[in-house]
């Protein structure tokens, strides 16, 4: 791809590259650019010490956080290997029950009932009566 | 009466019923207008054409309207073209303003569905040789048009808002382009499943749904400050008819632009809301107020979306070709019943026609009184504890995403991994709305960016040669960025005195 | 009585999904499950059939549809059309059971676009059990605007010839039908005229159908490849100038019966001394380990189902036409398709020397 002035060689086995490397190409502007904004900032203000970055806010909740993420990962391999309701059925449960924080007999029932209700609930109005492909 | 005799009882029935049904399709992050037209399609086999456009009419309007209850109670967009729904939406039922963000929206909506409609009646046939005079060539530029938004709405940083845009762009481009079958891009490894790219839905509520659900889980699901409010003793919740007083304007732009961008083959629905609010905040007397729970950005989006099934109808009625992915599914129904639509559809089928044109009536009407009534019902939604209603949302996230493209796995992978994004996105400055729209608009644009190259052998002069509605976007573009351009200095400038 | 049934139907659906909110429901306990060892029934209570198309408009879908629809009564099971897309659905089918609850629905387009490169060679037909032929689309044709110079496809050569200075740029889509009708076109013009006229003949590589009509309104192309059942509409009398179109020709063998329309045939196009012919054909994919008696069960039906009127009524609404053979008939058909096919690939001009 060459571009003459106003005029761009395109040819059909390049089709395909001609929009990104435009796009590449604004991207990596915007990039440098960014990098020269946030650096006179930087040096406007020397002597105020730059607030260090933080990546969590503070007091993070690491246990709910952490499991959220391993419940998501973990729910689609669930779903290939034990079919829709089961997968369901528990990983509502888990969730539900982490989310409520609580460990006792109130949180329990809540979290089997509307793990029981919602999956069986999708599982039939989607899977059976509108034959949607469930996972 | 005569609209009698050519729809029945039966039709309107059936069509509250595809309203009803849509609406809850539409409100349920994950599901979509298009997947509820594409569920019914089979069905409407042993219907007779009326009734079953009284079904998919109603299910196309339900869909649509149904997207605006989850985009301003729960910050999530229920359907793509409710995504400009969630910029004010949200913001209001944050201040305990809910329920009439809620009877705002609908208003608006219906107003832009019979706007939509009546265009839809009294000038079709002239607005279908109007459509395809729309070149590549100008089809890109609207594109480009609606990305200038992304300027006006970039929140403290135009350049990183700029920056978010283009990146949402790059991430759309991975895949195959159709044209020659060349994949570009590709993260190795995933070639097989990232063919066709990243799907839009799963990617939408990925960064809405998901990424907001970790960010919750981070600070430990503790009830947010509006679900505390006493809504019934808040005086700002209250809705009368008076928000729109001042709104007329706004209002009838944003349905106009919502008809017009759904009327253009080719050019997305999203596209559409997404125009008319850019444009909103262009002409607003204080721009800088949109964006924090103003009525005005509400009534854009939602008259805008509505006003789309009209213009995308227009298209599919008049040339056979579909204005948008939903009216794409519907040409199935037709075709189902041996109906061609084409360039004589109407001529040679007056009384389908009409049925078309009285079914959205009916679909409109029904979607206004069954969200008005049910509104108290939904607006208890923001009420539902957090440990409730986020494994809900997460369960139908999955199952939505797994189903937009018929039973594809990598779809929830998307999901999950758009999520994460979104949780970390704000962490390092890429602002998600333009993100977003970057990657809606940024396919479009590419297709239409080539096709011109392709007409004219790479001439780039065809981008300013090529007629006088070339020139008019030229000048909507430009005027557009400069205002961006020096709404962002005014409010640096704001935010420097206070 | 129809009325009434999709009525309840939709009406208990949408009950159904208000009901959704509280949860449980009662089922409704009408388990199918397929009697064995018998040759119309299957085992699968649930067959997803995914398609090669991602639209629900186009041909692929229509017949499909129908097919289905029958098929799912004579085999005692439920099957329900997804339309996911070429790539998708080869690849889905790659990751199917042998069970034949997934299974493919497509037509040549399987084959050539292995062959043109634009799908894996994981894919080619050897990959796979050929099931039943089911239909043909006839109306594979070319098109051009009504004010045209010329009306058939060898005109349009001999109006080149005429006029040295014109081009005709003809638009298609990559790695499919429209490519190998297009090759079929090009060849016989080089052969019969030489290079000095097809250097004269260019490509618009585009996408779906209304891309091409799109192209064809714009001036981005002058002869686009389109069907009888999508593009009929714009060339009736009545529709207005700018957007009229008209056939150039068929690629069938004999004239599509209501239309008329020269076949390539009658026009003179040959490759290879031979007359070109090329029927769009919809087919059956199945998974390669599939159980015998699966086949020869949707064998029988599709046998029984060739013969049902209603089935031919539904194809015929579009002009679609039943065209039934047995698997293993189809697949000998398929292969011998094929390799005639490779001849004229082979020989083909590449589209980046085409593209303008």
């Amino acid at each position: 791809m060459t571009i003459a002035f106003f005029t761009m060689d395109i040819s059909f086995n390049e089709y395909h590259l001609i929009f990104p490397r435009i796009i590449i190409g604004a991207l990596i502007i915007l990039a440098v650019a960014l990098l020269l904004q946030k650096g006179i900032q930087l040096l406007k203000r020397k002597e105020k010490r730059p607030k260090p970055f933080r990546f969590f806010s503070e007091n993070y909740d690491a246990k709910k956080f952490y499991a959220t993420l391993v419940l998501l990962v973990l729910y689609p391999p669930a779903l290939s290997l034990f079919g829709f309701l089961p997968a369901s059925i528990l990983f509502m449960f888990l969730i539900t029950i982490l989310y409520a924080g609580q460990f006792n007999k109130k949180t329990i029932i809540v979290s089997i009932s509307n793990s029981l209700a919602s999956s069986i609930a999708v599982w039939y109005v989607f899977g059976q009566l509108f034959d949607i492909t469930l996972p | 009466m005569l609209a009698f005799e050519i729809i029945t009882p039966f039709t309107v029935l059936l069509c509250f019923l595809g309203v009803f049904i849509g609406i809850i399709m539409g409100a349920i992050p994950g599901m979509t207008a298009t997947m509820a037209i594409a569920i019914f399609l089979p069905l409407t086999y042993v219907l007779e054409m009326v009734d079953s456009i009284g079904l998919l009419i109603g299910l196309y309007v339900g869909g649509i309207s149904g997207g605006l209850v989850p985009a301003i109670l729960l910050n999530i967009p229920g359907t793509p073209s409710s995504l400009c729904t969630t910029f004010d939406g949200y913001p209001m039922t944050q201040k305990g303003e809910g329920e009439k963000a809620l009877k705002v929206g609908i208003t608006a909506s219906i107003i832009g569905g019979f706007f939509s409609l009546t265009v839809l009646y009294l000038f079709a046939p002239f607005l279908a040789s109007v459509a395809i005079d729309f070149t590549s060539v100008d089809k890109f530029l609207i594109i480009v048009f609606a990305l200038t938004i992304i300027a006006s709405i970039s929140k403290g940083s135009l350049i990183g808002g700029l920056f978010s845009g283009v990146l949402g762009i790059f991430i759309s481009l991975i895949g195959r382009f159709p044209d020659n079958n060349e994949m570009r891009l590709m993260p190795p490894g995933l070639e097989e499943q990232l063919v066709y790219g990243f799907s839009l839905l799963p990617v939408l509520i990925g960064l809405f749904a998901v990424g907001q659900i970790l960010q919750e889980a981070e600070e430990g699901m503790k009830p947010a400050s509006h679900q505390k409010l006493d809504l019934k003793k808040t005086e700002k919740n209250k809705f009368s008819l008076k928000i729109f007083k001042g709104q007329y304007i706004n209002t009838a732009r944003s349905s106009l632009i919502g008809t017009f961008v759904g009327m253009l083959p080719g050019v997305g629905g999203s596209a559409a809301s997404i125009t008319a609010y850019s444009q909103t905040k262009n002409f607003s007397k204080h721009p800088e107020r949109l964006g924090t729970g103003e009525p005005e950005g509400l009534i854009s989006s939602e008259s805008a979306n509505n006003g789309l099934i009209g213009g995308a109808l227009i298209p599919l009625l008049t040339l056979g070709i579909p204005g948008d992915s939903t009216t794409a599914i519907l040409i199935g129904a037709f075709l189902l019943q041996g109906v061609q639509v084409g360039p004589l559809f109407i001529s040679s089928n007056p009384d389908l026609w009409s049925g078309i044109v009285i079914t959205l009536v009916v679909a409109n009407i029904a979607m206004f009184i069954l969200m008005f009534f049910s509104i108290k019902y939904f607006a208890k939604i923001v009420f539902i504890p957090k440990y409730i209603i986020f494994p809900i949302i997460v369960l139908m996230c999955v199952v939505g995403s797994y189903a937009i493209n018929s039973g594809i796995m990598f779809d929830v992978w998307t999901l999950l991994i758009f999520g994460v994004l979104g949780y970390i996105f704000p962490k390092i400055g890429v602002q998600i709305p333009a993100f977003l729209i970057g990657f809606i608009l940024g396919m479009e644009a590419e297709k239409y960016f080539v096709d011109s190259l392709k007409g004219s052998g790479g001439d780039l002069t065809v981008f300013f040669t090529q007629g006088p509605i070339a020139i008019v976007l030229w000048i909507l573009i430009l005027g557009s960025l400069v205002y961006a351009f020096i709404d962002s200095q005014k409010s640096k400038k704001n935010q420097a005195s206070t | 009585m129809k009325k009434m049934m999709a009525l309840v139907s939709v009406g208990s659906m949408g009950f159904m999904l208000a009901a959704c909110g509280t949860g449980d429901s009662g089922g409704q306990g009408e388990q199918t499950s397929g009697q064995e060892g018998s040759s119309t029934t299957i085992d699968p209570n649930r067959v997803r059939t995914v398609i090669g198309s991602s639209s629900t408009g186009g041909d692929t879908y229509q017949t499909a549809d129908a097919a289905t629809r029958n098929l799912e009564e004579v085999l005692d099971t439920n099957m329900q059309v997804d339309a996911v897309g070429a790539d998708r659905a080869f690849s889905e089918m790659s990751g199917a059971q042998d069970d034949g609850s997934t299974i493919m629905y497509f037509h040549d387009m399987a084959y050539l676009g292995v062959e043109y490169g634009s799908f894996s060679e994981d894919y080619e037909l050897e990959n796979w059990t050929i099931g039943p032929m089911v239909a043909t689309n006839p109306g594979n044709a070319f098109l051009t605007s009504a004010d045209a110079p010329y009306d058939t496809m060898a005109e349009s050569i001999e109006w080149l010839e005429d006029n040295p200075d014109e081009t005709v740029s003809v638009a298609l889509e990559e790695g499919g039908v429209s490519e190998i009708v297009f090759d079929g076109y090009y060849l016989w013009a080089e052969e019969e005229y030489g290079s000095e006229i097809t250097d004269r003949i260019e490509v618009y590589v585009t996408g779906s159908q209304e891309d091409k009509n799109q192209a064809l309104w714009d001036g981005n192309a002058d002869i686009i490849h389109g069907s009888i059942g999508a593009n009929n509409e714009y060339t009736e009398d009545g529709v207005e100038d700018d957007i009229k179109m008209k056939f150039l020709g068929v690629t069938t063998e004999e004239r599509v019966d209501g239309f008329d329309i020269p076949t390539f045939a009658e026009q003179g196009i040959t490759v290879d001394g031979e007359e070109f012919v090329f029927e769009k054909e919809f087919f059956f994919l199945l998974p390669k380990d599939i159980d015998e008696s699966y086949t020869t069960a949707l064998d029988n039906a599709m046998a029984e189902l060739a013969e049902d009127e209603e089935f031919a009524e539904a194809l015929n609404k579009n002009t679609y036409t039943v065209n039934h053979m047995p698997s293993d008939e189809a697949e000998e058909h398929l292969m011998e398709k094929r390799e005639n096919m490779q001849s004229i690939i082979e020989q083909a001009p590449d589209l980046n020397d085409l593209a303008k």
